[in-house]
């Protein structure tokens, strides 16, 4: 029999949630990782100079930056996703499905919750900014790679 | 579903990676397939059938046959 030592699945831990792919060893994948960390420094280096040199001029530099990089950052996740083999594909398809449940539900709550507390503890309405932050960055994200990270171990 | 991957696999001595090279896909569809953890797409069903010149139906089969469906009357 050939060898079937690495019989488990098992994709790299370390690239599934640190890099946010399901391993580096195709060209897309290792591209992803690459233009990541470019998009990463770009970004950090124009928020870092927004706050060595608080101006109005670079803080909208590092807006515009921001929203560049992470629009730029959904057009290179298209890319990989497409090059993304049958299996793969269909872990992330699913995980994209729980994240947009969860996340319906989840606003939802927010939003229920947010109206009630404001109604007792009027809040700072620049507060309302980091809603979809929280909301899509970490909680989505972080549902889509756990959901991700688990279903790759199932194969 | 069942399939006789593992089996042709050894009939042709070869590993999972280079299996999962002809078929471009990654090694991981590969196992979960033979594992029979995953059932294949029908175009990528034809590519395995093709990549070892045998008709789909002797590779893949339901687990029960065909147990509680009939064919359409003619």
């Amino acid at each position: 029999m050939p060898n079937n030592s690495k019989n488990k699945s098992r994709w790299p831990v370390s690239d599934m949630l640190l890099r946010g792919t399901f391993a580096t060893q195709t060209t897309a994948e290792r591209r992803l990782v690459v233009r990541n960390k470019i998009v990463g420094a770009l970004v950090f280096v124009s928020v870092m100079s927004a706050r060595i040199y608080p101006k109005r001029i670079t803080a909208e530099i590092a807006l515009f930056v921001l929203a560049a990089a992470c629009t730029y950052y959904a057009w290179e996740k298209r890319k990989y996703f497409k090059s993304l083999d049958e299996l793969p594909r269909r872990i992330e398809m699913e995980g994209m499905a729980w994240a947009y449940s969860i996340g319906l539900l989840a606003a939802l709550w927010l939003a229920g919750i947010g109206y009630a507390v404001s109604l007792h503890w009027p809040f700072d309405p620049k507060l309302l900014f980091w809603v979809p932050f929280l909301l899509v960055a970490v909680v989505l994200g972080l549902v889509k790679d756990l959901y991700r990270y688990f279903a790759s171990r199932r194969y | 579903m069942k399939n006789e991957l593992r089996v042709l696999r050894a009939r042709h001595d070869i590993t999972q990676a280079e299996l999962a090279e002809k078929l471009g896909v990654s090694r991981q569809t590969v196992n979960a397939i033979e594992t029979e953890r995953y059932d294949p797409s029908l175009p990528l069903a034809f590519k395995i059938a093709a990549v070892f010149g045998q008709p789909v139906e002797k590779i893949f089969f339901a687990e029960n046959g065909s147990v509680g469906t009939r064919p359409l009357a003619k």
